[in-house]
C-alpha cells in the first residue's frame, strides 16, 4: 500500500544495476523509503537492528519500572513514570519502523518472548538502589543518545525519523538522571556513597553497550557501507568515555578503573581492558537478570491476554451491531 | 503461540491549528476507537498535538509519482466502477525526505478513480507519493477530546529537558571543588 510493490522475483540481471543506483542514492544522502528497491541484505540487517532496538526499549522499562513505587518524592515518581512511558513509546515507534520493511509485530514479539531475539545487554544487570535510577539515566540513556544521534542520520527514512523523535525525548532522560546523581553526590556521605556504588556497578556494563570492539564486530562494515551506521563501535565508545569521565569526576566520584588515564596527545581518556568474556557470557543468556527480564516480559504479555481478548470481542460485537443498524 | 495481529492504523497528527495533519506512524488496534487511544499514548506524550486521525492501513490506496509516470496508461486504462460517488481525503508526500501531509478532498467512485482526480486537482511537481482514503474511513478526535487527550500533556513540564539545569550545576560544583582544593594546597 506504499504504492510501489516490491517484486522479489525480479530478474537477477537487473540487480547489479539497481544496487548501483541504490548505493548512489545513499552516497548522495537520499533516504531510502519503504516502497523503494533495496538489497535483501539491507532489509535483513535493518529488521534485525530495528527490532533489537525496539526490544531494548521495551525490556529497558523493567529495571526502572520497579522503582516507580519506591521513588523518594512525588516529583521523582512523576518523572520516572514519564520516562518509563517514553521508553514504551520508543519501542512502539521502532516496531512500526521495522514493520515498514515487512516484519510483523507478532513475529517480532514472539521472538522476544521465546528468548530468540536479542536486546541490549545492559538490561540484564540489576537495579539495586535509587541511585541506579540516576546512573541509568545519565550513563545508559547518555550512551543511547550517542548511538541514536548517529542513527538519526541513517539511510532508511522511517528509522531515521523514529530516531529524531526519540532523541528529543532521550535528552530529558539523561538530564533527570544527572539531576538525581548531582543531588546524591552533594548530599550526605551516605547519599554520595550510593551514587559511587551505582557508578561502580554500571560503568563497565555501559562501556559494553556500544558492542564488541571493531576488530570483532561482524556486521559493522556492511552497516557503514549502506549508511545505516556512520561510526564504529569503538569510535562511539571513545566519545562516550571522553564525555562522561570529566563530568562525573567533577562531582568527586571515582571510576572503578585503576588504569583510567588521560592521554594528552590524543585528547582521549583511556580505560583499562574491558572484560569481553563477561559481555559474551551475558549475551548468551548467563547474565544476572536474563531470566528475570524475560520472565517479567512474558508475565506482562500473558497478564494482558484477557484485555486483548476483551477488546477484540468488543470490536467484533460493535462491528456486527453497526452492520445491522 | 503468537497472538493474532490486530489491523494496523495509520496515524496523522496536527501540531497547531494553522498546520495540516501529517503522518506520524502506525499503531495496532482492534478498532478505530482503541487505535485513537493508542495513537495518543504513543505519539502525544508531549504538548505538540491538537488533533489525531487514524485510518486502517488497508483502506489507504497509494501510488508513487514514479509508478504513475512510468505507466502511460495509468490515467486512462481502468474501468470506473458503477459504485456511488464518495469523498476521499488526499495526502501528498513531498520530496525525498518529507512525510505525508493532508492536502484536501476529491470525489470518486473508487480509490483509483479518486487518485486520478487528485492528480489533476492537486497537481504538484515535487510530490513523490500519493495516498487517498475514503473520508468515511477516517476516525478523528473531536474538540471534546482536546482536554482529555492532549491538554494534559501541557502541564508536564518535567518532561522538558530544559527544566534540568544540570550542566550549569556541574560547572558550579567543579568551580567550587577546584577552589577548595587550591585553598587546601596553600
Ligand atoms: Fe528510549
Ligand atoms: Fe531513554
Amino acid at each position: 500500500m506504499y504504492g510501489a510493490t516490491i517484486d522479489l522475483m525480479d530478474d537477477p540481471r537487473d540487480d547489479a544495476e539497481k544496487l548501483a543506483a541504490f548505493e548512489a542514492r545513499i552516497a548522495a544522502g537520499e533516504k531510502i523509503e519503504p516502497g523503494d528497491w533495496m538489497p535483501e541484505e539491507y532489509r535483513k540487517q535493518l529488521i534485525r537492528m530495528i527490532s533489537q532496538h525496539a526490544h531494548s526499549e521495551v525490556v529497558g522499562m523493567l529495571p526502572e519500572g520497579t522503582y516507580i513505587t519506591k521513588a523518594p518524592s512525588l516529583r521523582r515518581k512523576l518523572i520516572l513514570l514519564a520516562k518509563v512511558q517514553d521508553e514504551g513509546g520508543h519501542g512502539q515507534y521502532l516496531y512500526h519502523a521495522a514493520e515498514t520493511l515487512g516484519a510483523t509485530r507478532e513475529e517480532m514479539l514472539d521472538l522476544l518472548l521465546t528468548g530468540k531475539a536479542k536486546y541490549s545487554n545492559i538490561f540484564n544487570y540489576p537495579a539495586l538502589s535509587w541511585a541506579d535510577m540516576g546512573i541509568i539515566g545519565w550513563l545508559v540513556d547518555g550512551a543511547a543518545i550517542l548511538n541514536q544521534t548517529m542513527l538519526a542520520k541513517a539511510s532508511y527514512g522511517p528509522y531515521s525519523r523514529a530516531m529524531i523523535r526519540i532523541c528529543a525525548e532521550e535528552n530529558f532522560h539523561m538530564r533527570q538522571g544527572q539531576d538525581i546523581i548531582i543531588t546524591l553526590a552533594i548530599g550526605t556521605p551516605e547519599q554520595k556513597a550510593m551514587a559511587q556504588d551505582a557508578l561502580n556497578r554500571w560503568w563497565w556494563p555501559t562501556l559494553m553497550m556500544f558492542g564488541p570492539p571493531d576488530t570483532d564486530s561482524p556486521n559493522s562494515t556492511v552497516l557503514i557501507r549502506w549508511g545505516i551506521k556512520t561510526k564504529t563501535n569503538d569510535e562511539l565508545r571513545q566519545t562516550f568515555i571522553n564525555q562522561m569521565v570529566p563530568e562525573l569526576q567533577s562531582l568527586g566520584l571515582e571510576f572503578p578503573d585503576p588504569d583510567l588515564l588521560y592521554d594528552a596527545e590524543s585528547g582521549n581518556w583511556i580505560t583499562g581492558p574491558i572484560d569481553w568474556d563477561e559481555f559474551w557470557r551475558v549475551i548468551r543468556g548467563d547474565g544476572p537478570m536474563n531470566k528475570e527480564r524475560l520472565g517479567a516480559r512474558r508475565a506482562a504479555h500473558e497478564d494482558g491476554q484477557w484485555v486483548r481478548e476483551a477488546l477484540a470481542a468488543y470490536a467484533e460485537k460493535h462491528e456486527m451491531t453497526s452492520a445491522v443498524l | 503461540m503468537p497472538d493474532t495481529q490486530w489491523p494496523e492504523y495509520v496515524v496523522f497528527q496536527q501540531d497547531k491549528p494553522e498546520r495540516v495533519h501529517h503522518y506520524a506512524g502506525g499503531v495496532h488496534a482492534p478498532d478505530a476507537e482503541v487505535a485513537l487511544l493508542n495513537a495518543r499514548d504513543v505519539f502525544v506524550r508531549r504538548p505538540e498535538c491538537i488533533s489525531l486521525w487514524v485510518v486502517r492501513r488497508d483502506l489507504i490506496f497509494g501510488a508513487t509519482s514514479e509508478e504513475i509516470s512510468l505507466d502511460p496508461n495509468w490515467f486512462t486504462q481502468f474501468e470506473v466502477p458503477e459504485g456511488r460517488i464518495e469523498k476521499y481525503a488526499v495526502f501528498q508526500k513531498h520530496g525525498p525526505r518529507g512525510v505525508h501531509e493532508y492536502t484536501g478532498t476529491v470525489e470518486g467512485r473508487s480509490s483509483r478513480d479518486a487518485l486520478r482526480a487528485a492528480l489533476t486537482v492537486y497537481a504538484n511537481q515535487d510530490v513523490t507519493v500519493w495516498w487517498v482514503t475514503p473520508e468515511e474511513a477516517i476516525r478523528r478526535s473531536t474538540s471534546d477530546d482536546i482536554a482529555a487527550l492532549f491538554a494534559i500533556a501541557e502541564t508536564k513540564f518535567y518532561r522538558d529537558e530544559g527544566q534540568y539545569r544540570t550542566q550549569e550545576a556541574l560547572r558550579k560544583i567543579k568551580a567550587m571543588r577546584d577552589k577548595e582544593q587550591s585553598s587546601h594546597g596553600e
